[in-house]
């Protein structure tokens, strides 16, 4: 008894000696790091060490201080884990701005929620996290945990910048493995490369540090932050995989082993799935239109759940058990999809890819590597016609990717091993929403009359959100997405043509009171009545990025107003022309007797451009926004 | 509404030498019904300068649903005024 507590009490006073070296006093952070930070990394230590090819053992000790609410985030645990990857032991401590102790946590404190959904094809992927409830600033939290992975085939980045606004005082990464384990590594960004060495166990050892980072700031239009983050990437070349071992140095040695181990004979059908497919596609000729078939079916069978590919494992489930369950995750969807066109004798690749709307992320073309990826996509290599499609919508057309995976580097899984392709851009005029309207204002004020858009390109999933709703609900969320006071919808419809060149068509019909205000014998209203540009990006003196547009697009607008007989223009017209490299904008308008035309066209043009022509982009915006807010002012003619 | 409210600007603007107004802004003072709010806009000229005050007040922190209506056009009302321009002309 008395024994126990000794041992206790020799514990609790180590523990407190081993935090005693280190002084969390916010005040202590070097002023040079303050600047844009909104939280500062204090000290890290990231160990994996590779003790045989299925034991892996990741070692993360962390102190983080938060200078302020947006930093919140920054100090948020998250430890993914299946019966797999193991949570050995977390603990940590919180300490107010001084550096006192306030709180200390374990295990028991985290919140442990199941990710993905859970159904009858998967185990659960977890994750336990957990955020101190801190509501003074600033507050310190270190923390400490260790993960076991039985797998050597993919190992975490380290990244101590991730964020913006995050600063790092100090973080080293460690990666420690037996002489015969070889690993490829990538560097981005560090002032100071590896540190080689052996340790005391004659282990091979990389090491590398990084002191006092500056803190990234938000910049309109910057590239990609992990572009310019600093970072280590870490790839095997001999590896165990949940017991299936591989050798890799480049992709398509990479590929080659994802399609002999991982995806190999788990393609096969039942015989009566087979034959419907082929039934139904007995009488398409051309295989393009057979495979869109193909895709259809899939569509209208099968729903998405989501895993995603990094932390759901590598290995899609066996087509015939989504034939059975009718549902999987992108890449169960895609397989089963290439087990459908493969009974119609039609190849196709199974393409991993790394998703995204705000930027379009590539594979590293030098560096071969496991974790790049989130998704899986479809490619059909018809002759001299390449065609991609996304197998988790129940929706898009078929050979139609949109801006979540377009103009990207993926790896294809081909017959000869992975080959690295390019999905299709679309470029600005290409993206292109186009609307023509025909309105009467009539003497009371009321605006009245019909509404056509037609989005293209990426713009074509534009109102999918309301196309799935029901009428009713159209018509409320229809009036939230235009900025006309007091509009009613007489009519509403909306088309989708799903070819090869999809396009979303809405039309409405509808009125709106006092569009037009009459005050002292004159009229006044918005010229531009759908599609004002309402943004303006701030200023930013001495900016440190270049200007990225990541993809391009084009707004036409022509609108026409019947106006009450007898009135003339007041003001000088609208006629605004700009015209830039990366962009281009035209405003006019013209009255005709009682017929007032509106044009407008807006085109952003996607790209790189030097961070000098940013003051200009500032400007462009500046101008178009003045150009949408030109107010009509009707006045009544002396005759 | 949330709670009760009540919020006041006062603007102004000194011309440049040699303009004066031609067409002052429009002012009103209009209400919810039921002493429900109200909403007064007034305009006043200077020597080479103007002022314009607008209040906007909230007597209730919660509306019936058959008050909706009234809310929605004294809305309107403020949009409609607050839409018209006032032109300066050089003297």
């Amino acid at each position: 008894m008395m024994r126990g507590f000794i041992i206790a009490g020799f514990l609790t006073v180590c523990w407190v000696a081993a935090n005693a070296q280190q002084n969390y006093d916010a005040s202590l952070i070097p002023k040079d790091l303050l600047p844009y930070a909104s939280s500062v990394v204090r000290n890290e230590e990231v160990t994996i060490e590779v003790k045989d090819l299925d034991n892996s053992v990741y070692h993360i000790k962390k102190a983080i201080t938060v200078l302020n609410k947006n930093g919140d985030d920054d100090a948020h645990i998250v430890i993914y884990h299946d019966k797999n990857d193991v949570i050995k032991s977390v603990k940590g401590v919180v300490y107010n701005q001084f550096g006192k102790q306030i709180d200390k946590f374990g295990e028991s404190k985290f919140d442990d929620v199941n990710i993905g959904s859970s159904s009858a094809l998967f185990e659960g992927m977890r994750a336990e996290h957990y955020l101190p409830a801190v509501n003074e600033y600033p507050y310190t939290i270190a923390y400490e945990y260790e993960e076991k992975s039985k797998q050597t085939l993919n190992f975490d980045p380290w990244i101590p910048n991730a964020d913006i606004g995050i600063a790092v005082e100090k973080s080293s990464f460690n990666f420690i493995c037996n002489p015969d384990f070889n690993i490829k590594y990538k560097e981005s960004n560090l002032p100071a490369g590896v540190v080689t060495g052996k340790n005391a166990q004659g282990q091979k050892t990389y090491s590398w540090q990084v002191n006092n980072l500056k803190a990234i700031k938000y910049e309109p239009f910057s590239p990609y932050v992990k572009n310019y983050a600093s970072s280590v990437q870490i790839a095997p070349e001999k590896f165990e995989y949940y017991g299936i071992k591989g050798t890799y140095t480049n992709w398509k040695e990479l590929g080659k082993w994802i399609s002999d181990k991982l995806m190999a004979n788990r393609q096969d059908l039942p015989y009566q799935t087979i034959e419907h497919v082929k039934e139904i596609t007995k009488n398409i000729a051309d295989p393009k239109l057979k495979a869109k078939k193909i895709y259809e079916y899939m569509q209208g069978k099968t729903h998405y759940i989501s895993v995603q590919v990094g932390i759901g494992g590598f290995q899609p489930f066996l087509a015939s058990e989504v034939d059975q369950q009718s549902y999987g995750d992108c890449k169960a969807l895609v397989n089963y999809t290439q087990a459908l066109l493969k009974a119609v004798n039609i190849d196709s690749y199974y393409c991993i890819v790394k998703s995204g709307r705000a930027h379009n992320v590539s594979l590293l073309t030098d560096f071969a590597s496991m974790g790049q990826a989130d998704h899986i996509i479809l490619c059909v290599p018809f002759k001299n016609d390449t065609t991609w499609a996304d197998c988790t919508s129940q929706t898009i057309p078929f050979g139609y990717l949109g801006d979540f995976t377009d103009n990207r580097t993926v790896l294809a899984l081909t017959p000869e091993g992975g080959k690295l392709l390019r999905t299709p851009k679309y470029p600005a005029p290409v993206n292109l929403e186009s609307r023509r309207a025909e309105f009467t204002i009539n003497n009371g004020g009321e605006l009245s009359g019909n509404m056509t858009t037609t989005f293209k390109g990426v713009e074509y999933e534009d109102r999918d959100d309301l196309i799935k709703e029901t009428r009713t609900e159209q018509f409320k969320m229809v009036q939230k997405k235009y900025p006309i006071n007091n509009m009613d919808i007489d009519d509403f419809d909306i088309q989708q043509d799903k070819s090869f060149d999809p396009a979303t068509t809405e039309t409405i019909k509808l009125h709106a009171k006092d569009y037009a205000t009459f005050d002292n014998g004159k009229f006044y209203f918005l010229l531009n009545p759908a599609n004002r540009e309402t943004y303006i990006p701030k200023q930013v003196r001495n900016r440190l990025t270049d200007v990225s547009i990541t993809r391009g697009y084009t707004e036409e607008d022509e609108v026409t107003y019947i106006i009450p007989q007898g009135y003339r223009l007041e003001k000088k017209i609208l006629n605004e022309k700009l015209d830039k490299p990366f962009g281009n904008f035209t405003a006019t308008m013209e009255l005709k007797g009682d017929k007032l035309t509106y044009k407008r066209k807006f085109q952003l043009i996607g790209g790189t451009y030097s961070k000098d022509v940013y003051p200009d982009v500032v400007d462009f915006f500046q101008a178009v926004v003045d150009a949408d807010e030109y107010n009509v002012v009707l006045v009544k003619t002396n005759n | 509404m949330g709670m009760a409210s009540e919020d006041r600007y006062a603007i102004t603007v000194h011309l440049p030498a040699g303009y004066m107004v031609d067409t002052p802004p429009q002012t009103m003072a209009i209400s919810i019904p039921n002493n429900g709010g109200k909403y007064i806009s007034s305009y006043e000229p200077g020597d080479n300068s103007f002022s314009f005050v607008y209040l906007t007040q909230f007597n209730k922190s919660v509306y019936g649903t058959e008050e909706f209506p009234g809310i929605k056009e004294f809305y309107n009302k403020i949009i409609q005024s607050q839409k018209t321009e006032m032109v300066l002309k050089k003297k």
